[in-house]
């Protein structure tokens, strides 16, 4: 039980406190309610390289890491397809620090170009050490523009590619800060050894002042049904083969979506779960497999994926792992492989639930995804799931129409 | 609404006192000692059963670490399969580790199913059997992996690095080739597990919703092992370490490491070198971040890192960079060392170091696991339980002139390798 105390600036700013007196920390969490599903189709990859402006500089503080070292704090921010988030660990008698330096890049940045030219080549040699420069590296950039048409979900937080970053101009930077950084468009959480009052007191006078601005917010187009399944072959200078099946599923808040959650468990969690046992072990037609849900607000992926044995082609994979999931649909699951599911998530969600910053994140997303309490109900939820639930959902999304695949071909052994 | 002064910084207050959380101990019957701790976590345990089946004490290359995974591959009563179907049943997860010191199970679960998943815990250490056919899949998956790998200029550099300074006996650099996976039989398998597991345990140890209880359960269990006596002496032979340029076409970047052999904890300068290396490269406001990636753009992170094992010790500063700028990041990071073995580092950026430090510390210490991977250090290295608290003393006593001098004593230019990996 995470317990927690909510309350709104009149600039519109969310705030969250929770208090873990056990704690020798304070934690500052921001997130804004921006991601790369934000970005302009021809200006990807802005929001994250936003993230590391974040930290060039704002209007009052130049050295925005320095300040927070002298407290003895540390910090860390990422950026995904819906959200940017931004968290601060400080000594708890020193968290004020924290304040003053969210809030002032808050208020305004500095918009140095030096920072903006530093920053484009950080970026750029962050996209090469994690999207070239490793094995299978790209697949994300192959897989996403196959699976969606129209929806932003269609390039990665990295973006499409290096030349966007190489083209963002200062301008560029500003409108994206004034469009998006701002009280009413954050959310707020304290958490650790710090008391309700202290915690009013200092978002007031830090946050306070801020002025509310017009979010400026595009809309984008909702992803249609797909109708038939898609199918690309990427070649690249990779040791093995690799397949990659990735099924549309519904959004974060629909109801469904807990029992989608399980479903990817008994394919994929772990060294029980069918695709693992039946596929790696016994029919020993992969030497990796897994099977999980992108975890995106809007309708996201289930993913298949798995590294194939040398000798077994991609037909082959695909239809194995094909019979596995139309087995589910078919046959549906067992009341102990439910428990089992059920089991594992309470667990996982328990252990989550330590630390202070886990706490702060999951209270942000909760409150981000429109409904704060579901920071507790998530175990309820897991557990109301049925095993008709499952065979329900198996047999509405993971049907070879709604299916993208990407046959990752190891460049050496194809005729190309 | 007024607008509070945004110019001056919030006071702040230095850490002068840690109050680090040591573990208590208890020994079992056969005087296994387990070390737990307690914190308020509704339900939630970790257990830990620690081994000396580490690298070092293996005689051929990969066993050490295929006893440890393989362990939960079979017993003489239940498949793989049914181990992991029942682990997972109590909703638990058990985790295997293999280091260059020791090897180790980890248990987590909740405190209801604790009594079930040590039955389980207690089959697979003493009675793993080694299939056949779980050998052949974790062998020909592995080779799989490490093809992958090879590909990986960051592998190959470390590898390099490793081989360069520690010679091809020692554990730290005991790398494999897929040919290695031809020599691993069931034999030598079940051997070292007889050896190193079946009937001697390292320690246990055990935090979270802990009470007399669970206490009282893992002293039974420990009760089927005897405590395992064990130096930790290497085979360590002579070697001169060189540096090196490996060739690995089309990487869209190159790694590089710069470093040497070094102290580990055991030596009384470890904790002012850490200090060292936090200015030189240890945090995000280093001299080398500040350089080659703030100021210069050339990676997206470097790093200097000092590695201590029981028997050895290492440093090194690693960074991923284009291709054509590795002379460049080469020639920087020489310059921050040189500059730090002769200038002294002023008191303003020393004392945001030993913030940083001591911050560090304390967040390492929220939360009952992380406190005890750090009473495992005391107890590895036989340390006394006030050796963090004495390290905030420590830390904040250290000079400048103490940090210069340590910089030339132990990170001068002449005694660095180069490991360049990339096209």
């Amino acid at each position: 039980m995470i317990n927690y105390t909510q309350f709104e600036l009149k600039n519109g700013l969310t705030v969250i406190h929770h208090p873990d007196p056990n704690s020798k920390l304070c934690v500052l969490n921001i997130l804004y309610k921006v991601g790369s599903k934000d970005e302009n189709p021809e200006k990807t990859g802005f929001a994250h390289l936003f993230e590391h402006l974040m930290f060039g500089g704002s209007v009052n503080v130049s050295d925005f890491d320095n300040q927070l070292q002298i407290a003895g704090g540390d910090n860390n921010a990422f950026t995904s397809n819906d959200i940017t988030n931004y968290y601060i660990t400080l000594p708890a008698n020193n968290i004020e620090t924290g304040f003053w330096l969210e809030s002032d890049r808050m208020l305004s940045l500095d918009f140095s170009q030096k920072v903006l030219d530093v920053q484009k080549a950080v970026v750029i040699e962050e996209f090469k050490e994690r999207y070239i420069n490793q094995p299978y590296g790209d697949v994300w950039l192959k897989l996403l523009p196959l699976a969606y048409k129209v929806h932003p979900y269609r390039w990665p937080t990295i973006g499409k590619d290096f030349s966007h970053i190489e083209n963002a101009t200062l301008d560029d930077v500003k409108a994206f800060f004034y469009s998006f950084y701002a009280p009413n468009n954050a959310i707020l959480v304290i958490s650790g050894n710090i008391d309700l009052e202290t915690t009013k007191e200092l978002t007031n006078k830090w946050f306070g002042p801020i002025p509310a601005r017009v979010i400026n917010r595009q809309q984008y187009q909702i992803e249609p049904q797909q109708t038939e399944k898609r199918i690309e072959h990427v070649y690249n200078d990779v040791p093995l083969d690799l397949i990659i099946m990735g099924y549309h599923i519904c959004e974060r808040m629909h109801p469904d979506y807990y029992a989608v959650d399980l479903m990817t468990d008994i394919l994929g969690g772990g060294k029980s779960a069918r695709l693992f046992n039946e596929l790696l072990k016994k029919q020993k037609l992969f030497s990796e497999i897994d099977c999980y849900q992108s975890g995106d607000f809007d309708a996201g992926l289930v993913i298949v994926e798995g590294k194939l044995i040398k000798g077994v082609t991609h037909q082959q994979a695909e239809e194995a792992i094909e019979k596995v999931l139309n087995e589910l649909i078919e046959n549906g699951i067992t009341e102990t492989e439910l428990e089992k599911v059920k089991n594992k998530s309470e667990t996982n969600i328990r252990f989550n639930d330590m630390g202070v910053l886990n706490k702060a994140m999951k209270l942000a997303y909760a409150a981000y995804y429109g409904d704060i309490e579901l920071a507790n109900t998530e175990v309820s939820e897991y557990l109301k799931v049925s095993a008709q639930d499952i065979q329900r959902v198996a047999k509405t999304y993971l049907k070879s129409t709604n299916c993208n695949v990407l046959y990752y071909h190891a460049k050496h052994e194809s005729t190309k | 609404m007024n607008q509070p002064n945004r110019t001056i910084a919030p006071e702040t207050q230095k850490i002068i006192h840690l109050g680090f959380p040591v573990c208590k101990k208890i020994s079992g019957k056969t005087g296994v000692k387990i070390y737990h701790l307690f914190a308020p976590v509704d339900e939630v345990l970790r257990v830990e059963f620690v081994f000396d089946a580490g690298i070092a004490k293996q005689t051929q290359k990969l066993i050490a670490t295929g006893v440890n995974r393989l362990l939960t591959e079979g017993t003489q009563t239940k498949t793989a399969e049914q181990i992991a179907d029942s682990l997972d049943f109590y909703g638990s997860y058990l985790q295997t580790r293999c280091t260059v010191d020791d090897a180790q199970l980890t248990l987590y679960c909740l405190k209801k199913h604790l009594h079930k998943c040590l039955e389980i815990v207690l089959d697979v250490i003493k009675n793993a059997q080694f299939p056949d056919n779980e050998i052949d899949i974790y062998k020909k998956n592995n080779k799989q992996r490490l093809k992958v790998l090879q590909q990986k200029t960051s592998y190959l550099c470390r590898r390099a690095f490793y081989e360069t300074l520690f010679g091809e006996t020692s554990p730290i650099s005991s790398y494999s080739l897929p040919i290695d996976y031809e020599k691993f039989s069931r034999e030598t398998l079940v051997e070292f597990h007889r050896k190193y597991y079946a009937d001697t345990i390292k320690y246990i140890t055990l935090s979270g919703d802990v009470d007399n209880g669970v206490i009282e359960q893992l002293s039974q269990f420990s009760a089927s092992f005897n405590p395992s006596q064990s130096d930790n002496k290497y085979k360590n032979e002579i070697i001169i370490p060189e540096s090196k340029i490996i060739k690995k076409e089309k990487s869209a970047q190159a790694t590089l490491r710069v470093g040497r052999k070094i102290i580990n904890r055991s030596n009384a300068d470890y904790r002012k070198l850490q200090l060292v290396n936090l200015v030189l490269g240890g945090y995000f406001g280093s001299r080398l971040m500040k350089n080659i990636r703030e100021d210069k753009g050339l990676t997206y992170g470097i790093y200097s890192v000092l590695e201590s094992y029981l028997d050895d010790g290492c440093f090194y500063v690693e960074a991923d960079v284009n291709n054509d700028k590795t002379h460049v990041a080469i020639e920087e990071i020489y310059k921050e060392i040189n500059t730090l073995c002769v200038e002294l580092v002023p008191e303003k950026e020393l004392s945001t170091a030993k913030n940083y430090l001591l911050g560090s510390l304390l967040r390492s210490i929220d939360g009952p696991f992380t406190i005890v991977d750090r009473n495992r250090i005391l107890i590895d290295y036989g340390f006394k339980s006030n050796y963090y608290d004495e390290f905030i003393e420590i830390i904040n006593t250290t000079t400048s002139e103490e940090l210069r001098d340590l910089c030339k004593k132990y990170f001068k230019q002449e005694n660095l390798v180069e490991i360049i990996c990339g096209a």
